[in-house]
């Protein structure tokens, strides 16, 4: 019973420390260039806790998350460049076409049991880009979409580097942390994590495997695009040249290296591979070679990434803290 | 035939793997009670069979009645939720989840609430979730796995893997469980309490199909076997029919269970 | 595009529908290459060698880059030489990466490989530089027969890989490499049993694997140009070509490759416009995986 209650508060705890470092961090943002980089953080967040259900849950790998996320920055940027409509729309409409990729390239490539996932997401990322560039007429082709409109709460407008926006942010995040968490622990869950260890037991005991499939996959989708409509917004020019396979590769080298199957992990990873580029200065042109050349370790040596070192660094917290206590008491 | 007694019921049952017939022509029928072997030599079609009647292998000929219904052809997740469940020879479970965990996605296909009503409908979630752990409770209670419920099923012990599969062929209350060598891997006193845990079931009124080669849980714990070689079936009857029927006894079983006199 | 060159690209005479036949071969054949060489990999280690177009573009890389301009060596050398040296990185690549990662699960085995082809992109990068080059005079300009001239490098590449691929499968059916590589390709239990070992498998295969890659990066230079993305749809429609042939089935990777090249020959024969011929395969591969999703062989389901 005791064990019970401590650990129900200190999920609740968990939640409010973060909570409240999402509120105090703007504190310690002195330029809108570090800004920037934070609110990039939040949008990569929201991606790789998207990912984290097909790739990290399911186990199927997504390589092609770029093209997610540039379809629902087109499509928002579309939107509201081309037809005038509020950002918040774009952002609806990133919604569904997130579920409509889900269904269109989940159906036929996790319907039957196979790698299949791998192969159709690599050649859709690639056609997107390729269709992105070449239908110059709606897309404006290489030269991208340019002016693309901030939001605006209740008439005042959210600047790129302004604080509203990153509360904007923040709070979207929460929300999809939200969602992530009540999915994770619930029936879901489970079913995405026993699709993974065992399809066929799964589906003897009365799952719909390519439901499951589908669905964890549509979830990619839809937090895919959703990020995607707002990193138009946050850089306010978006161009078929950077959604590349590079970005799909990063998106699951954030998932990988944060630990895959939880939603700290998803963060964490997204954080450290974000600001990797402004830590690893230091090393010049060399940098994504260097941390290229450290996942392949780490997927050899160390597979649950840094979710592996936190697990540790709490249980040897929990040891001593039960010393301490004399008898079993609860944990961190 | 009284179809009404009849839970399960297969006529000319054959499936080929190119040039190899694994199953040939099985005509068999379970009642609606007790427990029924299927035995025979490695190699004569018995996990074929039990591929077949789950749905995970399509069948080339014949037709699986199950509860008056065709089942043969239907996904297999279908022919689960119409209350087929089973264990596996290797021990098929959702080793990053716990006991009780595996037992709640056993009993998953209880639920009906889509991911967007999980999500959003606070009451439905939380009484699906409910209702499950419950359940899982029992089950747990019944199969005497209690203590182990939030131990990592993959870092389990064979045995308590074994009666783990077990729980989670029970959550959805099945009407026939296809038990496939579940002595096999096990010393003989988990054996012994796993009888126990099938005899219960049994005594629920729970129709068993199992496949085993241990000869003395077979003889000593069915009403009906039926024997396979090689494809076909070659003998079925009560324990001491077949202990000495020659046909079986050449085929498969050796002379040590030939009753005398 | 002026109305005259609509006109005249719609206007399909004989001499166009040579030239699309042509190309649309060639790329087929380069497209069963690619299949195979993945399916080596993945026969004999279960592993997707996510990334295998790098190994590709490092191939012509390294012709072009080192060999060629670097040390100024004549085509043929180079390309010996480049073929040979990712022959070596073959075996070096699957003792140390593809063997411990094929034990783990599929998603950290891929990501590994695909870790691994980041490296080799960003070693290339920072080794020749991000622009991208050419090779003068390499497979240029066209022969001449009768009323119709075709590019040189397109009958190049078909007799090239056709004797490739005729000696691909002289060594799979008459060699005991291939006879093991094959035991190992149906059941990889059973063949470590009967003797065969699985480990050198892999390696002969990753070895084959790489030289495949490093003949098709030097064939495809023409082509593509010698850039860092050179290769990227190569690889999409390589893994296309193994769904649609029948994923883990070497025959299936030639007949895939060779549908694959022939639906965007007919594609374009049929006046589509050249810029979304990559489209085609991509929808190519959504169909088969409707209607058939083992492929037009079926020999195996795919084999992880």
């Amino acid at each position: 019973m005791k064990e019970n209650i401590l650990q129900f508060m200190s999920a609740r705890w968990k939640a409010l420390l973060g909570l409240g470092f999402l509120i105090l961090l703007p504190l310690f943002i002195d330029s809108s260039y570090h800004q920037i980089i934070l609110n990039k953080i939040i949008i990569h967040s929201i991606v790789v806790l998207g990912l984290n259900f097909i790739t990290g849950l399911v186990g199927q790998l997504n390589t092609g998350t770029a093209g997610m996320y540039a379809l629902g920055a087109y499509t928002s940027a579309l939107l509201t460049t081309r037809l005038g409509v509020s950002p918040w729309i774009g952002l609806i409409a990133s919604v569904f076409m997130g579920i409509l990729i889900g269904y269109l390239l989940g159906y036929p490539s996790l319907r039957v049991s196979g790698v299949y996932l791998v192969l159709t997401t690599l050649s859709f990322a690639e056609v997107v880009r390729m269709l992105l560039t070449n239908m110059i007429p709606i897309t404006g082709g290489a030269l991208g979409i340019t002016s693309i409109p901030e939001f605006t709460i209740f008439g005042v407008k959210l600047g790129r580097s302004s604080v509203g926006f990153y509360f904007m942010l923040a709070a979207i995040l929460v929300l999809f942390i939200l969602i992530s968490n009540r999915l994770i622990n619930s029936k879901w869950g489970r079913a995405f994590k026993a699709v993974r260890d065992n399809p066929e037991s799964a589906e003897t005991a009365g799952i719909q495997i390519s439901t499951i499939k589908i669905g964890a996959f549509t979830l990619a989708s839809v937090f895919g695009c959703v990020a995607g409509a707002l990193y138009g917004t946050l850089m306010g020019f978006i161009s078929p040249v950077e959604f590349t396979s590079l970005m799909s590769v990063r998106f699951i080298m954030m998932l990988m290296v944060g630990g895959i199957g939880t939603i700290g992990g998803s963060i964490a990873g997204a954080t450290l591979v974000t600001l990797l580029p402004e830590l690893l200065r230091f090393m010049g042109e060399s940098y994504w070679l260097f941390f290229s050349l450290i996942v392949l370790l780490s997927a050899i040596f160390a597979p649950n990434g840094l979710y592996s070192l936190y697990t540790f660094f709490r249980n040897q917290a929990n040891k001593y803290i039960s010393k301490l206590g004399g008898k079993a008491s609860g944990s961190i | 035939m009284e179809a009404s007694k009849d839970l399960l019921v297969i006529q000319n049952l054959t499936k080929r793997f190119g040039g190899l017939t694994a199953v040939r022509d099985l005509s068999m029928t379970l009642t609606r009670s007790g427990i029924h072997a299927l035995i025979g030599p490695n190699g004569s079609g018995k996990t074929t069979t039990v591929n077949l009647i789950t749905g995970m292998l399509p069948a080339d000929e014949g037709s699986i009645i199950f509860d008056e219904h065709e089942i043969r052809g239907r996904k297999p997740y279908l022919i689960a939720r119409a209350g087929i469940r089973r264990t596996y020879q290797n021990i098929k479970l959702f080793s990053s989840l716990t006991i009780k965990e595996n037992m709640m996605v056993g009993g998953h296909s209880l639920t009906t609430a889509g991911m967007v009503r999980t999500i959003f409908d606070y009451k439905t979630h939380n009484a699906e979730e409910r209702m499950l752990s419950e359940k899982a409770d029992q089950i747990l209670e019944t199969v005497g796995l209690t203590g182990v419920a939030n131990r990592i099923s993959g870092s389990q012990p064979y045995g308590i893997q074994k009666v783990s599969e077990l729980g989670i062929a029970l959550m959805t209350d099945p009407k026939l469980i296809l038990l496939d060598e579940p002595a096999a891997g096990l010393n003989p006193s988990e054996r012994s309490a796993f009888i126990d845990k099938v005899l219960h079931i049994k005594d629920r009124g729970i129709k068993i199909l199992l496949i085993e080669h241990n000869m003395d849980v077979v003889m000593n714990l069915s009403e009906i076997i039926t024997v396979l070689s090689i494809g076909s079936k070659i003998a079925e009857g009560t324990p001491s029919e077949i202990q000495n029927n020659d046909d079986v006894i050449k085929a498969y079983l050796g002379k040590k269970y030939k009753k005398i006199g | 595009m002026d109305p005259g060159q609509k006109y005249v690209r719609r206007h399909n005479n004989l001499e166009t529908l040579i030239q699309l036949a042509i190309s649309g071969l060639a790329m087929g054949l380069i497209y069963c290459l690619v299949a195979i060489e993945f399916t080596l990999i993945l026969n004999t280690s279960g592993l997707m060698n996510f990334g295998h177009d790098k190994y590709i573009m490092f191939g012509a890389f390294l012709f072009g880059g080192t060999f060629v301009i670097r040390l100024g060596w004549d085509f043929l050398p180079s390309a010996v030489a480049s073929v040979l040296l990712m022959g070596v990185v073959g075996i070096f690549i699957a003792v140390i990466v593809f063997s411990p990662l094929q034990k783990l699960p599929r998603v950290y085995a891929m990501t590994g490989t695909m870790a691994l082809s980041m490296i080799l992109q960003e070693a290339t990068r920072l080794t020749y530089g991000a622009r991208s080059f050419t090779v003068l005079g390499f497979l240029s300009g066209t022969i001449n027969f009768g009323f119709v001239s075709i590019q040189r490098v397109y009958l190049f590449i078909i007799i090239v890989t056709t004797i490739l691929l005729i000696f691909q499968n002289l060594l799979m059916m008459k060699t005991k490499l291939g006879r093991s590589f094959r035991a190992v390709a149906q059941d990889k239990e059973t063949s470590s049993l009967m003797g065969i070992n699985v480990n050198t498998m892999l390696i002969a295969s990753a070895t084959m694997s790489l030289l495949i890659c490093g003949i098709i990066g030097v064939l495809i230079i023409p082509v593509t140009g010698i850039t860092l993305g050179m290769s990227n749809m190569i690889g999409s429609k390589g893994y296309i070509a193994g769904v649609v042939g029948g994923m883990g089935s070497l025959n299936g990777a030639i007949i895939g490759g060779l549908v694959v090249g022939l639906t965007e020959a007919l594609f374009l024969a049929f006046g589509g416009n050249p810029v979304y011929k990559d489209v085609v395969s991509f929808v190519l591969v959504v169909l088969f995986l409707l209607l058939k999703p083992d492929g037009i062989l079926s020999e195996k389901k795919a084999a992880i």
